[in-house]
């Protein structure tokens, strides 16, 4: 599986959406799943694939699909 | 209801910092509560949904200063189930946000504030309330379950008064808004403070939200309350690398919290002089029934410690027998004036009196140490909690079962578990939809485990205490 493809399941898989509702448009709060439960569920999951861990700053501005790409690049994952 | 009566004690003082940086006092509240008056809407029932913000908080407080008996509920709770409400309840008003008004086309708008419109049901038959109803909180958060606890004014105004004495409140504290004004431990926060003349942060913004650590800082917050996944949420922001000089009091209640994740957290609190709270309760007994002190966080870690001012606690055996030996576990009971009327489950219930007479079985196992601290060690009662909200596995079961499910609930607190007999993936994935649409939490929260059948008894009925022991696969 591709990056892409990991990171797009998780979106996927921590909010129950269809990977076409995935763009610059998918914000955080935009979906009822897309809370503070879902946040934590997505953020663990990122983490868990790529090897990572979140800084902070980087966990609260994680604010839509197109943010996070960006905030992933800063650890070395090309999505 | 003291609590409403004495607010104009505080007339000249900010009742509310909003996230956008304007500010309401308390004169404020007294006036819209003065033209609900005139309104006329003393002693009718009064449906609200209520979020933290200026609306819902002055517009409840107006509420009870003009003597009508406010339903709580969280605005996000879909139309259907909000129309099932009122037909429930019949309610004489509706206290709610603008955008909703359309739902309710046959009432009049009587009043405005803040973007929120007070309805006027001309429909509405005059039902008779009984003269000790003063509120009405919801059992279930947000679900739209029809269950009310029926609160009296003496309810309210003693558990404000113990939570204030024991938290030591005084006019300078300054909690900021985490948990809902609907949910008995968020109202209970409001409470205990404006009966001091506090003044409350007042924000809709998560944790995860930059706004939400930015406003807590710029309002000068001195406290915070959380159920266990805040503290989880707060261990993923590696909070205690924050600096947040104005925090001085930390409280947790809402559900069990592993001892070593209490014990973590008032070791961190302990260094940095801020004051960790572990509480106890439930709606029935208004909001809080105990209270373990920061003077024993750590070395009590994972109890509940001690009955609140003016409360009794004791254990009863299966006979109902008081048990005296410490550390022998029985099912934990509580007495106080807070002890609310009973529940209600639609408006003939209104006309009831006091069911509890005081005295309330909280369906909680505990034990007692030698030093009289309490531990809830497990339930009598089916139930788990998630995200602080108590759900009924037993409900959750039956609902299963009309639908044709061979099906029956486990897991644990923020962790639910449906174990349905069979390999079926896309059964499995439909009974999560339905289970997530109808309790309304994240679908992280629930897993459908297939199991290959339920462990039953002789007699055929499941072993609810085999499940989570069973060997399955996690199917949706």
């Amino acid at each position: 599986m591709t990056a892409r493809e990991t990171y797009t399941n998780i979106f996927i898989e921590s909010f129950g959406v269809e990977a076409g509702a995935l763009n610059e448009s998918f914000v955080y709060q935009c979906v009822p799943s897309w809370d503070s439960v879902g946040h934590m569920s997505m953020i663990a999951a990122l983490e868990d694939a790529f090897d990572i861990a979140l800084e902070v700053d980087d966990i609260v501005d994680f604010s839509s699909f197109t943010k996070g790409i960006e905030i992933l690049a800063k650890y070395g994952v090309t999505v | 209801m003291r609590l409403a009566d004495e607010l104009e004690r505080h007339a000249d003082r900010v009742l509310a910092f909003g996230d956008d940086g304007r500010s309401w006092h308390y004169g404020a509240a007294l006036e819209l509560g003065e033209a609900f008056r005139h309104e006329g809407l003393a002693r009718r029932l009064v449906l609200c949904l209520c979020g933290n913000d200026a609306a819902s908080l002055l517009g409840y407080l107006a509420l009870l200063r003009a003597g009508g008996i406010p339903a709580l509920l969280s605005p996000t709770l879909p139309p259907d189930a909000l129309r099932e409400l009122v037909s429930a309840y019949r309610p004489a008003y509706l206290w709610l946000p603008a955008a909703r008004r359309d739902e309710f086309p046959t009432t009049r708008v009587v009043a405005t504030f803040e973007g929120h419109v007070l309805l006027a049901d001309p429909g509405a038959p005059d039902l008779p309330l009984h003269d000790d109803l003063a509120l009405l909180l919801s059992t279930s958060g947000s679900t739209g379950s029809p269950v009310f606890v029926r609160q009296s004014a003496r309810n309210v105004d003693s558990n404000a008064e113990a939570i204030g004495a024991y938290l030591g409140i005084t006019p300078d504290e300054r909690p900021i808004t985490t948990l809902p004004l609907s949910y008995t431990y968020g109202l209970s926060i409001v409470h205990s403070h404006v009966r001091h003349g506090c003044t409350i942060a007042l924000t809709d913004r998560s944790f995860f939200d930059r706004g939400f650590w930015e406003f807590i800082r710029s309002s000068g917050a001195t406290s915070l309350g959380g159920v266990p996944y805040h503290y989880e949420m707060l261990a993923k922001l590696r909070f205690w690398r924050m600096t947040l000089p104005g925090l001085r009091t930390l409280t947790q209640a809402g559900g069990r919290m592993e001892p070593s994740r209490a014990r973590e957290i008032a070791t961190e609190c302990a260094a940095r002089g801020i004051a960790y709270y572990t509480m106890y309760g439930q709606a029935e007994a208004t909001a809080r029934m105990a209270y373990l002190p920061p003077e024993r966080a750590i070395d009590k870690a994972g109890s509940i410690g001690g009955p609140i001012p003016g409360g009794v606690l004791w254990l009863e055996d299966d006979d109902g027998q008081p048990i005296d030996t410490p550390e022998v576990a029985g099912e934990l009971v509580y007495r106080g004036d807070n002890v609310t009327l009973g529940y209600a489950r639609g408006h003939a219930d209104l006309a009831r009196g006091d069911d509890n007479h005081g005295v309330l079985r909280t369906g909680d196992v505990a034990q007692r140490d030698a030093d009289g601290d309490y531990t809830i060690v497990g339930r009598r009662k089916r139930f788990l909690k998630l995200f602080g909200h108590r759900t009924n596995l037993q409900d959750l079961d039956d609902a299963l079962t009309r639908e044709g499910h061979e099906a029956a609930c486990g897991g644990s607190d923020d962790h639910l578990r449906v174990y349905l007999a069979g390999q079926d993936a896309d059964g499995a994935r439909a009974i999560k939809d339905a289970v997530v649409a109808r309790l309304r939490v994240h679908p992280s929260a629930v897993a459908v485990v297939g199991v290959d059948a339920l462990p039953r008894s002789d007699a055929g009925k499941v072993r609810y205490g085999l499940l989570d022991s069973l060997d399955g696969k996690v199917l949706a």
